[in-house]
């Protein structure tokens, strides 16, 4: 789990002291840190991309406006390269943010970011991942090791293959193109698309956002899709094996991969169906209150 | 007249709205159907506890303790048997199911600190299915709504720590999983048997947890 910790030899530093430039401050920080270097960023910024690279260096660069402050904890100018380093901006408004930033780490960095109403761009990182937002959107483009993900109306977008990951929004958005061996997702309302390679552990919970899965089931995985209302359409390859099972309560069921019809559900209302695809290595579970549920291939 | 009432009749019956004719009509069949007069005297019943709420919502601390224990075991119940007769269908009319939703959201508290209280939601018997043998739905929602009435304290002493423009995202979303769980709720009231309903309804549950949880820490950490 991602709960990793700061350094003990982590330095507090001069560097908190706050600049102040006529309309925009530059940020130039830079440190030895250690492959696996922890780093958290905390605070009022509009912009960040997060970029690994195979240096063993921190480069932290952009601009703040002038009345922000960046406290930056654990970069000290020399000494041993850092295990852990900590930035806080500090401005007017988290939500009106337009400080824009980037952060070059090691490859195998753990990156903690958060800010309120923020875009946040990662590449290429492989160790851990933590990013928070209120509004705006988080991308990563990556295979990092652990992926989490929590925004309110802020949409997330993931390209790559996270090993591990978890992503929670109220009304933002979510598209995964990739593959992972255990993805947890839940929103509220955002739409939720999963698709290209093949997952092995996947939950989506969904309130009323639609939820469209598009990719494979891994050799005995597991699929599990609940929603209240929002439509659940599971798109299989022609080669899938799975064994499916879709309940809705209310709603209807729309099968276009086999000449199996849906059966009523109980009391006549709603609608059940079972089936499996080739062998049935891995399994589905699709259950709805009053969604609709669409099988395609 | 011979259909049962209605959920919106039997409340504006309660709440004394219902416009004659409709009105002697309904008192009517009152009289005469066991299964509305048990409705509708179950609505009293609610609306007076809910009317005679004491001030302090506070879940007991045995109770905190208990439901801590269960949530973090991850008990989810399952259902088994019915234990009320099941009237087709009845909760999919739209007026049922919005004044549902409508007296979950508008007593999201009050009804709450009720659920918490003696006076228990209607008991949905469970069996072993998944080993959770001994687990009841009943107990399992006293669990998620002693979380909720913690989550939403803690919330409201911090709330001045967010902007108005995400306070009304969250209230929103709080509100679309309100309706939502209002509508499973009694879909699986009339229907306890139904296997499907009570992870339909779980899973409502732990997304307004889990919401209050990160507003929560969004407060705190602003």
């Amino acid at each position: 789990m991602m709960r990793p910790f700061l350094s003990s030899t982590v330095l507090t530093l001069a560097l908190a002291v706050p600049l102040t430039l006529p309309a925009q401050r530059k940020v130039d920080v830079r440190r030895a840190v250690k492959p696996d270097v922890y780093v958290r960023l905390n605070g009022a910024f509009g912009d960040l991309k997060v970029i690994g690279w195979d240096k063993d260096t921190l480069v932290l660069t952009g601009t703040l406006p002038n009345s922000a402050r960046l406290d930056p904890m654990g970069v000290g100018g020399s000494g041993p390269p850092a295990g852990g380093m900590k930035f806080y901006i500090e401005g007017p408004s988290d939500e009106g943010a337009t400080g824009s930033l980037e952060l070059r780490v090691p490859f195998g960095a753990t990156v903690w970011a958060k800010a309120g109403s923020a875009r946040m761009d990662v590449r290429a990182i492989t160790g851990g991942l933590d990013l928070n937002v209120i509004g705006g959107m988080i991308t990563v483009t990556g295979n990092p090791r652990e992926l989490n993900v929590e925004s309110m109306d802020g949409s997330v977008e993931v390209t790559g293959s996270p090993t591990w990951m978890r992503v929670k929004t109220a009304t933002g958005g979510v598209t995964i193109e990739g593959s992972s061996t255990d993805v947890g997702i839940t929103t509220v309302s955002g739409p939720v698309v999963l698709r290209g390679g093949a997952y092995e552990r996947t939950r989506i919970e969904s309130v009323t956002g639609d939820v469209t899965f598009g990719g494979a089931i891994a050799r005995s995985g597991t699929l599990t899709i609940d929603s209240h209302s929002g439509t659940i359409t599971m798109q299989f390859g022609k080669t899938a094996s799975v064994d499916v099972d879709a309940t809705t309560i209310t709603g209807t069921i729309l099968n276009s991969v086999t000449t199996r019809r849906p059966t009523p559900g109980r009391e006549g209302r709603g609608a059940e169906l079972a089936l499996s695809l080739g062998t049935g290595d891995a399994r589905a579970t699709l259950r709805s209150f009053k969604g609709n549920i669409q099988l395609q291939r | 007249m011979t259909d049962h009432l209605t959920f919106d009749e039997l409340n504006d019956l309660a709440d004394r709205l219902l416009q004659e004719p409709r009105l002697t009509e309904a008192q009517e069949h009152v009289r005469t159907c066991a299964e509305c007069a048990g409705d509708l005297a179950g609505l009293r019943t609610t609306l007076d506890d809910l009317g005679s709420l004491e001030g302090d919502m506070a879940p007991p601390g045995d109770l905190w303790a208990e439901v801590k224990a269960s949530i973090e075991a991850g008990k989810v119940a399952s259902l088994g048997a019915d234990t009320r007769p099941a009237r087709p269908g009845w909760w999919m009319t739209p007026g049922r199911a919005a004044a549902a939703a409508l007296l979950l959201i508008a007593g999201s508290s009050a009804a709450t600190a009720l659920l918490l209280r003696d006076v228990a939601p209607p008991a949905i018997a469970v069996d072993s299915d998944g080993g959770s043998a001994g687990v009841t739905w009943q107990v399992a929602e006293r669990g998620y709504l002693a979380s909720v009435l913690d989550l939403r304290a803690q919330l409201a002493a911090q709330a001045d720590k967010l902007s108005p423009t995400t306070i009304a995202t969250i209230e929103r979303s709080l509100a679309t999983i309100d309706v939502a769980i209002a509508e499973a709720r009694e879909a699986l009231l009339r229907d306890p048997a139904n296997a499907a309903l009570p992870e339909l309804l779980a899973s409502n549950y732990r997304q307004k947890i889990d919401l209050l949880r990160r507003a929560t820490q969004l407060a705190s950490s602003t």
